[in-house]
């Protein structure tokens, strides 16, 4: 088993199985070896987040590892699956700390259902409903704004 | 302020690719900091590149792996940078990308429209070999030599890396369409080791008489300005070194070619050269310095 711990000092067990999963860990367990009881610290991570993650984990830990060919094939964002669909199923706060998280922890296939799921909120609005969605402020003049939808006018044509 | 915004570049970079192209250029409206994020991104060609292949990949059956046509009549290849064609063209190849309609290749169609545009969008990438293949490839398929040419020099002069890799592969038609797409063929220097294109030309000369490509070699021949005895007869040595006879008796039978003249120091060495590899191409030297004495 491995004790991981969280920025605000939530102790965390888990095998290493679900451990593996997350690069910079594995690269970790590496070089402090095995008999090392010490937990290691995540300082970039809270604990609500590290469980969500540990909860990620654990429902892959059995997944086979990818076939080369798979590894090479190009997924679309809409190549989700089901459960993972429902675990991404949170708050845009929650989310994008997870996203943060993956990237942390080098967990390539979190990274990615991550940007996926967000590809997915961002397709098919508009430039309006994508401003509300991030709360993004538009900062560009009415004219800065037009002169730039003119310029890409073409977007539309098909 | 928005947690989207404090995403690290290269994880938004992630999810922008998943998107539409056009979706990228649409989003520029959503704020300065996103419009610049989209502008960069997408003359990177790395980007351009996977964004296309995921875009693409929704239209390729997962059954056969066959790549849907209709993926690139749902682009508008018009207004999208030039690194996307490139970038569909490296991935798919052209004939993929580019269904035959009317005669004509679509992504054909599209490319001269938008090298004939007033302003063209170039991209200033460098050409990598496999590109260049592709290139070449596709010329000696029959297909528009010129076009090729304009699409890969992007608006500029040609590079000399193009002339060497269609001698190389003894693409005469795209040689050609090389010398015609030289806009000032006097005056224009060439940033690439060559020099001034004048001298590319003679340059040119001594790779194809070693490349051994008898109908590229008589291109280049019957261009204006070549200097057939350049760089101490280069292009005859070069012949002779690699037993190209037809090419070195094009160059003996040029009249612009003086092979006994007095200060031809290529002469001896030729001749030397020759006799110790060639015995036919010697016997053609030989006819030729006794004929013209």
């Amino acid at each position: 088993m491995v004790k991981i711990t969280s920025s605000d000092n939530q102790e965390f067990t888990i095998s290493k199985e679900i451990a593996n999963q997350s690069v910079l860990i594995k690269n970790m367990l590496e070089d402090v070896g095995e008999s090392d009881d010490q937990p290691i610290p995540l300082p970039n991570v809270s604990g609500a987040i590290l469980q969500k993650v540990i909860e990620y984990a654990t429902m892959h830990k059995d997944d086979p590892p990818p076939a080369p060919e798979d590894e090479t094939k190009l997924k679309t964002s809409e190549d989700i699956e089901e459960r993972d669909k429902e675990f991404m199923q949170l708050d845009q706060g929650t989310m994008f700390e997870i996203i943060l998280a993956a990237n942390y922890l080098d967990m390539k296939n979190l990274l990615d259902l991550g940007c996926k799921t967000v590809a997915n909120m961002i397709k098919g609005k508009s430039v309006e409903e994508v401003r509300k969605l991030f709360n993004i402020v538009n900062d560009f003049t009415p004219e800065e704004e037009e002169q730039i939808r003119k310029e890409n006018e073409w977007c539309e044509d098909r | 302020m928005s947690q989207f915004a404090l995403l690290p570049n290269e994880i938004r970079a992630n999810v922008f690719v998943y998107l539409d192209p056009h979706d990228l250029f649409r989003l520029r409206r959503v704020s300065k900091a996103v419009g610049q994020e989209l502008i960069e991104l997408t003359l990177l060609f790395s980007f351009a590149q996977l964004n296309i292949q995921i875009f693409c990949a929704d239209y390729t059956s997962t059954t056969t792996g066959i790549l849907n046509s209709y993926c690139f009549d749902n682009l508008n290849w018009h207004n999208l940078p030039t690194i996307y064609l490139e970038a569909a063209i490296l991935e798919f190849g052209f004939d993929s990308v580019s269904p035959m309609v009317n005669d004509r290749y679509k992504m054909e169609e599209a490319l001269w429209n938008i090298i004939n545009q007033p302003v063209g969008r170039i991209g200033t990438r460098k050409l990598r070999d496999s590109e260049v293949i592709e290139a070449l490839d596709f010329v000696s398929k029959g297909k528009d030599a010129h076009l090729l040419v304009k699409l890969l020099a992007g608006g500029q002069e040609p590079s000399s890396r193009l002339f060497v890799n269609a001698i190389k592969y003894g693409n005469s038609s795209m040689i050609q369409a090389l010398f015609q797409a030289i806009k000032t063929p006097s005056e224009c220097c060439d940033v690439c080791t060559f020099g001034c294109y004048r001298q590319v030309r003679n340059q040119l000369l001594a790779l194809a008489a070693k490349s051994g490509n008898a109908s590229v070699f008589r291109f280049l021949l019957g261009c204006n300005a070549v200097d057939v005895s350049y760089n101490n007869n280069a292009a005859l040595l070069a012949a002779i070194r690699y037993g190209n006879y037809q090419i070195a008796f094009d160059i003996l039978e040029d009249s612009r070619f003086n092979f006994t003249a007095p200060n031809n120091i290529a002469r001896e060495q030729a001749i030397l050269e020759a006799r110790a590899k060639y015995k036919d191409v010697y016997q053609l030297l030989n006819y030729f310095g006794s004929s013209r004495n």
